[in-house]
């Protein structure tokens, strides 16, 4: 939820709470005041009713408001009280005053009556209003709490924003809005420093990773040219060079791994930028013609359909690599004489060759390093082709459906 | 043919310079920067090959340098950056080729004899070796004037055979030569062996000889020693 909302919320449900208690308070406050005023009043009638008793007691008659009744005994008796009667054949509340008076020794009750303020209507104009305060309320609070956002908050949300458009790959620093609030200040100092860190940190990582790859490349030249010029001498006995091209095999196993992780380094620091156009037909196409020498030696057979041409935007020689990555994939862990099915669809482009059963540990597919058998790969290759896709934001999956291994990328 | 090998590195420079010595090109070396630039003031060379990375400055001023001295010499850069970006650079600045560390010896080999015969510097540009004669321009080869009709890959890989005759190729440096370092052949060598027997066959189908020997069951050589 929304601070703003969020403060209006409690506003609202404070300031109701706080306006239903005045109500209840109001109400009584002013039944009681209410109710000494209508006392009052009727003391007053009733004292000038006691003033014109003597001359003409029948006239002073005026039901309900006012009644004069000859009684016999006498009484000093005067007393208030709340009653109900029929006026018109409906109930209506009174106040009353009933006292007695004796002029000229007749003994007269008099009982002078206000038609009282009925709670209901009371109740019911204090709820309009609460209500119509609690509008008003509500209303202000809106407009209130909407410049205060504005005014106050603004650097807060000014900082949102700049934290959400904070990358590590455009290694701009950055920079806290300006403001003169003690608590906002103390926090762009935090953020400050913060992102600083994460900047410099992610640096000198990246810059660890990629010196690390790059400068193991020299010594692996060293050893890898080395052991040739050996072989090339052609004078080692059988078993030195069994050994000798163990050691040199290994080396190009690590060469190659450590190209690879160059190569991922590269994509994750988002080193490629990726706004070439390419005709994904003509790579395949292209691809089609640099592998078919294998499709051929493996005795594979091969068929691209291609239902429609696709144009996408990204790295060329990436995309190559991605391509290139699935489609020898897609050779080499296939049978002698299999099948090799290159599909084109939409946005969808697949890789199907067919295998007994799915592949185990399909979570971990495209994990760096990842090995489905002892075929003595670099397990980088898949890896590469995810970074590629997430690079880029396609989309790359795997699945085994009707004997077939199938890779599915959508773009 | 004179060539100079700038890299930093004594003993990769030293494999470098041994190897192309056996190819009967002068060679000369420089370790750093000064020594380079004072070499190439002085001197001329056919082709430059060029370190980038190196102490006392960059190998790209190098070529800056030759391309403004309006020299002809071709220039073959090697770098353990392989970066697209350099790749970029090194080639608009004028260098002819590009090779990323680690590579094998015979690749360096193949490269620096196709700039030779990209610019012609040795007049003719087809390649023979005894009955064999390739001829680059239209990538055709003959046997005894019986013209080969060799795959893409077959001609490739005699093409590289014979830049590297008497030399030693190993299955790796034959398979990144024909696919590239990018895919991972995973050892996966039937294909070379199966290249290299629809080739001798050919070979041998128009009256040549078999120069293919198998060494140690790691590589093959390409010789009539």
């Amino acid at each position: 939820m929304k601070l703003i909302r969020k403060l209006n919320r409690q506003y609202v449900s404070y300031s109701f709470a706080v306006l239903l208690t005045a109500g209840i308070f109001i109400f009584f406050i002013l039944k009681s005041i209410v109710r000494e005023e209508t006392d009052e009043k009727l003391d007053s009638i009733f004292n000038q009713i006691e003033s014109l008793i003597g001359e003409e007691p029948q006239t002073l008659n005026l039901y309900p408001i006012i009644l004069v009744q000859q009684v016999s005994e006498r009484s000093n008796n005067r007393y208030f009280s709340d009653t109900t009667l029929y006026v018109k054949n409906e109930l209506e509340e009174f106040r009353q005053l009933v006292g007695y008076s004796t002029v000229q020794n007749i003994n007269y009750k008099i009982i002078v009556r206000e038609s009282g303020i009925e709670s209901r209507d009371l109740f019911g104009t204090l709820v309009v209003i609460i209500l119509v305060g609690f509008l008003f309320i509500i209303l202000s609070l809106y407009g209130i709490n909407k410049s205060i956002a504005r005014k106050i908050w603004s650097p807060f949300f000014e900082n949102l924003e700049k934290l959400k458009r904070f990358s590590l790959q455009s290694r701009s620093p950055f920079i806290p809005a300006e403001t003169n609030t003690d608590e906002f200040n103390e926090m762009n100092e935090v953020l400050k420093s913060l992102t600083n860190k994460v900047l410099s940190d992610y640096d000198n990582l990246k810059k660890f990773s990629e010196n690390a790859s790059h400068e193991l490349q020299t010594p692996l030249a060293i050893i890898r040219s080395k052991i040739e010029a050996i072989l090339d001498e052609n004078s080692l006995s059988l078993a030195q060079a069994e050994k000798m091209q163990t050691i040199y095999q290994t080396v190009n196993r690590l060469s190659k791994i450590n190209n690879g992780l160059i190569m991922l380094t590269k994509i994750e620091n988002r080193q490629f930028s990726g706004s070439e156009e390419i005709d994904l037909n003509d790579m395949i196409e292209s691809q089609i013609e640099s592998f078919s020498d294998l499709i051929e030696l493996k005795g594979l057979e091969f068929e691209y359909r291609c239902q429609n041409n696709l144009k996408i935007t990204g790295d060329k020689s990436l995309t190559d690599v991605l391509i290139s990555n699935l489609f020898s994939n897609a050779i080499l862990h296939n049978y002698e004489k299999g099948q090799l099915i290159i599909e084109l669809d939409g946005h969808t482009l697949k890789f199907l060759n067919p295998a007994v059963s799915e592949i185990p540990d399909r979570n971990r597919l495209f994990n760096r390093f990842y090995k489905s058998g002892t075929t003595g790969s670099t397990g980088l290759g898949l890896a590469i082709a995810k970074q590629i896709c997430l690079c880029f934001r396609w989309d790359i999956s795997y699945y085994f459906k009707d004997h077939y291994h199938t890779f599915k990328i959508i773009f | 043919m004179k060539i100079l090998i700038i890299e930093d590195e004594p003993a990769l420079l030293e494999e470098i310079h041994s190897y192309l010595s056996k190819e009967n090109y002068i060679c000369e070396v420089a370790e750093n920067y000064d020594d380079a630039r004072e070499k190439l003031q002085l001197y001329h060379y056919d082709i430059a090959i060029i370190d980038i990375t190196l102490p006392g400055g960059s190998g790209l001023s190098l070529i800056d340098l030759l391309k403004k001295s309006n020299t002809d010499s071709g220039i073959l850069i090697i770098s353990a950056k392989n970066s697209l970006d350099d790749k970029l650079t090194g080639l608009e600045t004028g260098a002819d080729d590009y090779l990323t560390k680690p590579f094998h010896l015979a690749e360096l080999n193949a490269r620096i004899k196709a700039i030779i015969r990209r610019r012609k510097f040795s007049g003719a540009t087809e390649i023979v070796f005894n009955e064999i004669r390739i001829e680059p321009d239209d990538k055709s080869v003959l046997v005894n004037e019986n013209k080969l009709r060799l795959t893409r890959k077959e001609y490739e890989l005699l093409h590289f055979f014979i830049a590297n005759k008497n030399h030693l190729l190993t299955r790796e440096s034959i398979a990144e030569h024909l696919w590239g370092d990018n895919i991972d052949l995973a050892d996966n060598f039937d294909f070379i062996y199966t290249h290299i027997n629809n080739l001798r066959k050919k070979i041998l189908a128009a009256g040549g000889t078999d120069y293919l020997k198998t060494i140690y069951g790691l590589g093959y050589k390409f010789t009539d020693e």
